[in-house]
C-alpha cells in the first residue's frame, strides 16, 4: 500500500496531542503484571486523557475502583476470550457479564478465528452454520455487554482479505461497535492495508481499532490515514489505537510539528503484512505470498532490504 | 537572572590573574550556555589563524541554565576550544558530577587563557579561585591526579584533569572528570596540556535559582515520565548500556569492521552490551540528575582491574574496528585510555588505520587486524608518545598521510568517525560530513531516526528528506548542548519538553521554535568560525571508501553513501552557498552581525 507524503502531512496537520490521546486505549495485557503497574497505567491514562485503560478481565475491579477514586473520566475496557478467541460462547458471555458488573465500560472480544476459517474453507450448510456460530458468539457478548460498546478483534494476521471482509460483516450484523485488527499476541499487528480494508467494509457505521505494534507518531498517523481519514471518523466513537506505547506516541507527535520530512513516502513493502507472514498458517501464508507476487510494488522485494 | 549564575570567570594563566565578568542578558538568551556560549566567546575573542596549541588559544568550560537544577540528564558541562586535531571550533561534552559543582560554585563558565609558567591546577571554591602548583602530579594518570588533588583541596571536590597523554599534547587526548567521564573528542586534553594546566577542581555551595519552581517540578515530572516510557531509555540503555547497539548495528550490516572495510563482525556478540552485562558488569552508574543510568561499573574477571565502561563507541573502536573480539583486552584498553586521558574513538580508529596499513603491507613490522594484545600495547605507546605511538598520537589522518595512504584514515575534518557505517545509514553520512567539529555522531544522531525509530523510523537507505531532518536534529542538539542536557534525553523528550523546562527555570518565555532557532544560530556561528579559517565544502566530505566502495556483505550490502545530493539540499535549506559557507544575510538574520561582517569581508571578492 502506498501512502503519499502529502496525505500523511495533511493528516498530521489536523492532529493535536490531546485529540490523539483521546483515541488511545492505554493497554496493559501482560500476564505477569503487578498491581502497582496497573495503577501506574491508570494514572498515566488519567493524566494524558486517554480513552480507556484496557486490561484483562481479572483487573477490571481494580482499574474501575482506582479510576473512580480519582474521579477520572477514563473508561475501562476489558478483553474477553483473550487472546485466542476459541472459548465457548457461554464462557465469553460470562466473562463479559462479569467484566461489565465489575465496572467495564467497553469490551474487546476475540473472534473465533478457527470458525471463520472453517466457514470459508467449507461450503453449503457447514459454511452457513459456521457463519451463524461466529455471529452468535459475537451476539452473545454484545447482549451481555448491556449496551457497552463491543470491539471485535479479528486477528487479521490469521485471515485472508476475503475472511477479513466477511468477519467485519458478521461483526456488524451481530451488533458490534468496532472491528479491531489484532491482539498483539498473534502473527502480526496493525497494518494500514488491513485497516483500510476494514474501514471500506464497515464504512462509517462502525469504529475501527488499530492494535499491535503502533509505537510512535508516524505509525499512528499511517493508521489514521488508513482508517480514519476524515473528520467524522477521527473521534473516539469511530477510531481507536490500542497500544502500551500511548505516551510515546503522544510525546513523539510533537516532532511532527517541526519538520515535514518525517512524512517521506515509505517503501510500500515496509508497511505491508507480507513482512510478518512467518507465523501464519501455511494456507494463509500461501495466499499472502501469491498476492505479493502480483503486487505492482513487487519490484522492491528484489532488493532484500528494500 | 534565573537559571544562569550571571558570571563568567576568566583566568589568565600567564599572570595567574583571576577576574569576574558578567554574563550578559544577550549572551544568555541568544546562546544559552555550554556549547553555544563557548562558540560565542571563542568566535569573538580568538584571532583568525590562532595555533590551537599556542598560549593564544582559549578554553571555555561552560555549564548551562539547567545545570545543577536537577532537570533530567542535566549533570553535564562542555569544553570549547580550537581543536588541534581538526582546526575547527570544537566543543567536547561530559557527564558525571563536575558540571554541577562548577555551576554550584556560581560560575556559568570559566575562560582559560595563556600558558602557566609551570605545571598548575586551578582550585575553585565558590568565589575563591587559586592557581596552584602541579609539579608534583605532572606525569600522574587521571585517577592518581584526582585522588591527590582531592587530598589537597576537599574530598568532595570534583576534578577534571588530563593524564600523561594531554601533558604530551597527544592530539587525540581527552579531559577526564570523575575518573571515568570524558570530554573525549578533538584533543581538548592536548590544549589543556599546552597551557601547562593539569586539572581544574571545583566545589560549590550555591543553589541555582529557578523562576517558577512549581512549573519546573511539573515540567520535570513530564520529562521523566517520557524517559520512563521510551523503550530505549527505560529498557535498552539501563539494562545493557550504550553497547546494546553492538548487535543491532551488526544485524543491519552497519557495524564498521576492519577499519570500515566491512559492515559485519562475526564476533560482535562477544563484545555486546548483553555480554558485558553477563561477564564484567558490577553495577549501573548514573551521572548527576539522570534516571537512565547507562554507565557501567565493570571489573575484569580474574584481574585486580576495575573501572567504567567500555561504552559502545569504545568497544567498537578498540574492538570491531580493529577486528578484535576479546572483551577483556578491550576493557583493559578502555581503562588505560581513561587513565592516560585518551579519546577511545580516535585511539581505536587510529590503531585500526595502522592495522590496515600493516595488513595491506603498506607498513611492516606491526600488528594486523585481530591482534588483541596490540590494542592494549598501542594505547600505552600513544599515551606515552613512545615509538610508533608518537606518530599515532597525531591521529589517523596525519599518520596515514605520512605513510602515503590518507584514504585509510576514516575521518572527517581529521576527526575519526564513530561506530556507524553511513553506507547503511545514509542520513548519518550527511551528519558526519556536515558536523562543524568533524565526524561526530552526536551533532545529529540520525541513527536514532534511521535505525532505532525514535521519534519515528525513516528508511535508512533513502536520501529523501534526510537533509531537512539532519538540520532539525543538529539544531535541537546545539540547543540542548547549550542548556546543557545529555543527548540521550532526546530519545524520549521532544522540543516542547525542552522549552518547558527552560522556560520554567529561566522565566524567559522560550518556545520550542525559539530553541530550534537558537540551535540554528549556534550551528551557523560555528560554521562561520570554520569558514573564517578556510573550511568549506571540500571539508564536508567522507572518506573515499564510503563514497565509492560498496559494503561487501550483510544487510547493507552493495551500499555507498549518496552524499552530494544530500549535501546540495542541506546547503540550500541552511541558506548557505553551494560551497558550504553561510551567507552574510543568513548570519544577519540570526543576529550574528559580527560574523556576518567578517564573512562578508572574507568572501567579498
Amino acid at each position: 500500500m502506498r501512502i503519499p507524503r502529502q496525505s500523511l502531512r495533511e493528516v498530521a496537520e489536523r492532529l493535536d496531542e490531546k485529540q490523539v490521546a483521546g483515541l488511545i486505549d492505554h493497554t496493559e495485557l501482560k500476564p505477569h503484571v503487578l498491581k502497582r503497574k496497573i495503577r501506574s497505567v491508570c494514572d498515566e491514562a488519567d493524566t494524558h486523557g486517554f480513552a480507556t485503560v484496557c486490561v484483562n478481565s481479572w483487573w477490571v475491579p481494580e482499574v474501575s475502583r482506582y479510576l473512580r477514586s480519582k474521579s477520572s473520566r477514563v473508561g475501562v475496557a476489558s478483553v474477553v476470550g483473550f487472546p485466542l478467541g476459541q472459548m465457548s460462547t457461554e464462557s465469553k458471555g460470562f466473562e463479559t457479564s462479569d467484566a461489565i458488573g465489575n465496572g467495564a465500560t467497553e469490551i474487546d472480544m476475540v473472534i473465533n478465528v478457527g470458525a471463520i476459517r472453517e466457514m470459508t474453507s467449507s461450503s453449503g450448510d457447514e459454511s452457513r452454520r459456521m457463519r451463524e456460530l461466529v455471529r452468535d458468539d459475537i451476539g452473545a457478548v454484545v447482549n451481555k455487554a448491556d449496551g457497552a460498546p463491543v470491539k471485535v478483534i479479528l486477528e487479521t494476521g490469521y485471515l485472508t482479505d476475503e475472511e477479513i471482509v466477511e468477519a467485519c460483516r458478521i461483526s456488524e450484523e451481530a451488533g458490534a461497535a468496532f472491528v479491531k485488527t489484532s491482539t498483539g499476541f498473534g502473527p502480526m499487528g496493525a497494518y494500514p492495508v488491513h485497516l483500510k480494508l476494514m474501514r471500506d467494509t464497515v464504512g462509517d457505521r462502525l469504529g475501527v481499532k488499530a492494535a499491535g505494534g503502533v509505537t510512535n507518531f508516524l505509525e499512528a498517523i499511517r493508521c489514521i490515514y488508513a482508517a480514519a481519514n476524515s473528520p467524522g471518523l477521527l473521534r473516539p466513537e469511530r477510531f481507536r489505537i490500542g497500544t502500551s506505547n500511548g505516551i510515546n506516541i503522544v510525546n513523539s507527535l510533537s516532532w511532527a510539528k517541526y519538520d515535514d520530512s518525517w512524512f517521506v513516502e515509505e517503501v510500500p513493502c515496509k508497511i505491508c503484512p507480507n513482512n510478518s507472514i512467518s507465523k501464519q498458517p501455511l494456507e494463509v501464508q500461501t495466499v499472502y505470498v501469491k498476492k505479493c507476487k502480483t503486487c505492482p510494488d513487487n519490484a522492491y522485494r528484489k532488493f532484500k532490504d528494500f | 537572572m534565573y537559571g544562569w549564575a550571571g558570571k563568567i570567570l576568566r583566568i589568565d594563566l600567564d599572570r595567574e590573574k583571576v577576574s569576574s565578568h558578567p554574563l550578559t542578558k544577550e549572551q544568555a538568551e541568544l546562546f544559552l550556555g555550554g556549547r553555544g556560549l563557548g562558540a560565542e566567546i571563542l568566535f569573538r575573542e580568538l584571532p583568525r589563524g590562532t595555533n590551537p596549541l599556542s598560549p593564544e588559544n582559549k578554553m571555555i568550560f561552560a555549564t548551562g541554565p539547567l545545570t545543577g537544577t536537577g532537570a533530567p540528564t542535566s549533570g553535564r558541562y562542555s569544553v570549547t576550544t580550537r581543536s588541534p586535531l581538526t582546526g575547527t571550533v570544537f566543543d567536547s561534552n561530559s557527564g558525571g558530577h563536575f558540571g554541577v559543582q562548577l555551576k554550584r560554585s556560581g560560575w556559568d563558565a570559566v575562560v582559560l587563557e595563556g600558558r602557566a609558567e609551570r605545571p598548575s591546577y586551578v582550585w575553585i571554591r565558590d568565589d575563591a579561585v587559586e592557581v596552584r602548583n602541579a609539579d608534583h602530579i605532572w606525569g600522574s594518570n587521571t585517577h592518581a591526579t584526582e585522588d591527590k588533588i582531592k587530598s589537597e583541596t576537599d574530598k568532595d571536590a570534583k576534578v577534571a584533569c588530563i593524564g600523561p597523554a594531554g601533558e604530551r599534547q597527544v592530539l587525540i587526548s581527552s579531559i577526564i572528570n570523575d575518573k571515568h567521564r570524558a570530554a573525549g573528542r578533538g584533543g581538548v586534553g592536548a590544549v589543556m596540556g599546552s597551557k601547562n594546566l593539569k586539572a581544574i577542581a571545583v566545589l560549590g555551595s550555591q543553589e541555582p535559582t529557578t523562576a517558577n519552581q512549581e512549573e519546573f517540578t511539573a515540567a520535570g515530572r513530564s520529562s521523566l515520565e517520557a524517559i520512563s516510557k521510551n523503550p530505549v531509555t527505560k529498557d535498552s540503555l539501563p539494562n545493557y548500556g550504550t553497547a546494546v547497539l553492538m548487535n543491532i548495528m551488526n544485524e543491519i550490516g552497519a557495524l564498521p569492521t576492519f577499519n570500515f572495510q566491512r559492515g559485519f563482525f562475526e564476533d560482535a556478540d562477544a563484545i555486546s552490551g548483553e555480554t558485558i552485562r553477563e561477564r564484567i558488569l558490577e553495577k549501573r552508574v548514573a551521572c548527576d540528575a539522570c534516571t537512565i543510568a547507562c554507565g557501567r561499573a565493570t571489573k575484569i574477571p580474574g584481574k585486580d582491574r576495575q573501572g567504567e565502561g567500555p561504552e559502545y563507541e569504545t568497544v567498537w573502536a578498540l574492538g570491531a574496528a580493529c577486528g578484535v573480539g576479546d572483551l577483556e583486552a578491550i576493557t583493559e584498553a578502555s581503562y588505560l585510555c581513561n587513565e592516560y586521558g585518551l579519546d577511545t574513538i580516535s585511539t581505536g580508529s587510529t590503531v585500526a588505520c595502522a592495522m590496515e596499513l600493516f595488513s595491506a603491507g603498506h607498513l611492516s613490522g606491526g600488528p594486523k587486524f585481530g591482534d588483541a594484545q596490540a590494542i592494549v600495547d598501542y594505547v600505552k605507546l600513544i599515551g606515552e608518545r613512545s615509538g610508533i605511538g608518537n606518530e599515532l598520537a597525531e591521529g589517523s589522518l596525519r599518520f596515514a598521510r605520512k605513510h602515503g595512504h590518507p584514504e585509510c584514515s576514516m575521518s572527517v575534518k581529521g576527526l575519526e568517525m564513530p561506530a556507524y557505517d553511513p553506507r547503511g545509514i545514509q542520513g548519518m553520512g550527511l551528519a558526519y560530513a556536515t558536523s562543524n567539529r568533524g565526524a561526530c555522531h552526536l551533532r545529529a544522531y540520525m541513527t536514532s531516526v534511521e535505525v532505532l525509530g525514535n521519534p519515528a523510523l525513516i528508511d535508512r537507505f533513502k536520501i529523501d528528506g534526510k537533509a531537512s531532518l539532519t538540520i532539525l536534529l543538529q539544531n535541537i542538539a546545539a540547543a540542548t548542548d547549550s542548556m546543557v542536557l545529555c543527548r540521550f534525553s532526546q530519545f524520549a523528550m521532544n522540543p516542547d519538553h525542552y522549552a518547558r523546562l527552560l522556560q520554567a527555570v529561566t522565566g524567559v518565555p522560550f518556545t520550542a521554535r525559539d530553541l530550534i532557532s537558537i540551535g540554528e544560530r549556534i550551528c551557523n556561528l560555528e560554521r562561520a568560525f570554520n569558514a573564517r579559517e578556510g573550511f568549506s565544502r571540500k571539508d564536508d566530505s567522507l572518506p573515499r571508501r564510503l563514497l565509492e566502495t560498496p559494503l561487501p556483505e550483510g544487510h547493507s550490502k552493495n551500499m555507498t553513501v549518496a552524499l552530494d545530493p544530500m549535501l546540495d539540499e542541506y546547503y540550500r535549506l541552511r541558506g548557505w552557498t553551494s560551497n558550504g559557507v553561510p551567507t552574510a544575510s543568513t548570519l544577519s538574520e540570526m543576529k550574528l552581525y559580527d560574523a556576518s561582517k567578517q564573512i562578508a569581508e572574507k568572501y567579498a571578492v
